[in-house]
């Protein structure tokens, strides 16, 4: 089961709801440094796998590796300890904050974020908080949010919010990232913007992704597999142009395609 | 004219007091979104800790201390299992706990009983002039009011006061970026009922006789008026409203002595204050001042 070329791996994970079977035994396992995609029609399960593996649901059964470690039973806050960083669909940006703040929040191992910390080593902390501070913006200079540094993150469009939401995620030095439609709400230039820079930061971070994407195209183009889920279940898998071939695929997702 | 003095000085302390209170309030539920109705339940305890300890002869500075860390474990004890509670539930837990922690009081004789705790040592020397002592009293309180004061603005600047900001807009992105929101939620409980103590503490020496019908439910709201007086979010504002408050307070207590009025005069205060609240739960639910700002940063 964990194999170490594996980062993530699921074993008959199941979530439901009421009835409703909203994850049904999925067993996928993503490679180390892989760029994976996850497809699927509205209301497959996409979203709830990423809530179930990022710890924000719990799972009725089944297991979750990262790492070589069972995470399943971990709150949220040790998953991302742990190096597994998700985005939210809808942004769930602080609203009232700065874009900036916003990025500086998600930063690990901040001294002044305790309570001892930030009432006794203030030096310390506002020193690191220099640091940061440029370390953000040079992500937010990268997903051209430079300029909305200052504004308040509940000003900015939908397209931006979502790239701040990346933005956020790429602030904590995450091992493997978990995008929920980085790309939705996004012009087409900053979509490959994106997808490009996804691939630049495997390549020089060794960062682990996995994306679900609507814009088949685009997931096609950069990812090295792509899973497609229906009504809870993994139903295919494998590179793009082979899935574009696949019948059942053909059938419930892609149409004429 | 005298009288006036003393009346001007006398309010000022309690302006400290409850700035103290609202600040702690704001703390909680202005920066953090935490629903504390049972305020007064810290404020009792922090005012009972010290009065029974400098009663029994040890020194102000212990029952202090005391006061303060009694409470603030208090904060921390009842933080523990009301914290995983939903927002609303955590206000009736709250609420409920400060009648608690009255009863016991109340029907514990060794602990006062209905009576209460009367003779405490008070920190002016007996026997000087009354303006003097409250003199030294308003000294005292603005110094202790200018520390929480200190440690509030030094933490809402700060990387905690981000995350509890965070907390208070959406817990679970929060918890998303390696929080864990419970710690933060039960810290600054904790933190802002040992606030709350030391007010207590404070008050018992300065008023010398503290029982327990002096702490009914209604004093957690009047701290949450002041609140919604001097703005959500807003730690200058928390001595505003308490300011604000205050004056219209005792301004009713003296106006009913100069107006005739169709009406029972002592319900003044109270129709004035209602009318007040409505006034700006309508025109300025923010309060006065808006949320402050965090610091910018250096270098942006």
């Amino acid at each position: 089961m964990c194999d170490l070329t594996q980062i993530l791996a699921t074993d008959n994970l199941t979530k439901s709801f009421g009835g409703l079977i909203a994850v049904d035994n999925v067993s996928i396992q993503i490679e180390e440094r892989s760029i994976s995609g996850l497809i699927g029609p509205n209301g497959s399960g996409k979203t709830t796998l990423f809530n179930v593996i990022s710890g924000a649901l719990k799972a009725d059964s089944g297991k979750v590796f990262f790492m070589g470690k069972r995470i399943d039973n971990l709150p949220c806050h040790l998953i991302y300890k742990a190096g597994l960083v998700r985005t939210f669909q809808v942004p769930r940006l602080f609203q009232k904050m700065t874009v900036l703040d916003n990025m500086l929040i998600a930063a690990r191992g901040l001294i002044g974020d305790s309570l001892i910390g930030t009432l006794f080593r203030g030096k310390a902390w506002k020193k690191q908080e220099e640091e940061l501070v440029k370390k953000a913006l040079e992500i937010l200079e990268m997903l051209d949010l430079y300029h909305q540094r200052k504004n308040l993150a509940g000003n900015l469009s939908g397209g931006q919010m979502k790239l701040l939401e990346l933005g956020r995620a790429l602030m904590s030095d995450p091992k493997m990232l978990l995008l929920d439609e980085p790309a939705a709400g996004v012009s087409p230039v900053v979509v490959d913007k994106i997808f490009e820079k996804i691939v630049e930061l495997r390549k020089n971070l060794g960062l682990t992704f996995f994306i679900i994407e609507h814009r088949i195209e685009t997931l096609f183009n950069y990812t090295d597999k792509v899973i497609v889920m229906y009504k809870g279940q993994v139903i295919a898998e494998g590179k793009g142009h082979e899935l574009v071939e696949n019948p059942k695929v053909i059938d419930v997702y892609l149409g004429e395609y | 004219m005298v009288n006036i003095v003393n009346f001007i000085l006398d309010m000022l302390i309690y302006v400290g007091i409850f700035g103290i209170l609202s600040l702690s309030l704001n703390l909680e539920y202005g920066f953090t979104g935490l629903w504390n109705f049972g305020k007064v339940a810290f404020y009792m305890i922090g005012a009972y800790t010290s009065g029974i300890l400098t009663t029994l002869g040890y020194p102000i500075y212990v029952g202090f201390a005391a006061g303060v860390v009694i409470s603030g474990l208090a904060g921390l004890l009842i933080s523990l299992p009301a914290l995983r509670l939903r927002e609303d539930y955590l206000g009736i837990l709250t609420l409920v706990f400060g009648e608690i922690i009255r009863l016991i009081l109340k029907n514990e004789y060794w602990l006062g009983g209905p009576l209460g705790i009367r003779g405490i040592p008070s920190i002016t020397p007996s026997g000087i002039e009354y303006t003097t002592a409250l003199t030294i009293q308003l000294a005292a309180i603005t110094t202790i009011a200018a520390i929480c004061y200190f440690i509030a603005n030094r933490i809402i600047h700060s990387p905690y006061g981000r995350v509890i900001r965070g907390i208070r807009e959406d817990e679970l992105a929060t918890a998303s970026l390696g929080k864990n929101t419970f710690r933060y939620k039960a810290s600054i409980f904790s933190l802002s009922s040992a606030m709350a103590g030391v007010a207590g503490a404070f008050m018992g020496q300065y008023v010398t006789s503290i029982a327990p019908d002096q702490f009914m439910p209604f004093l957690s709201f009047t701290v949450w008026m002041m609140v919604m007086l001097g703005g959500f979010a807003n730690i200058e504002g928390a001595f505003l409203g308490a300011l604000i408050y205050i004056t219209f307070e005792r301004g009713a207590r003296i106006a009913k002595d100069y107006l005739l009025l169709p009406i029972d005069p002592n319900n003044l205060m109270f129709i004035l204050t209602g009318l007040l609240i409505l006034i700006f739960v309508f025109f300025r639910p923010q309060g006065l001042l808006r949320e402050n700002k965090v610091r910018e940063h250096k270098g942006v």
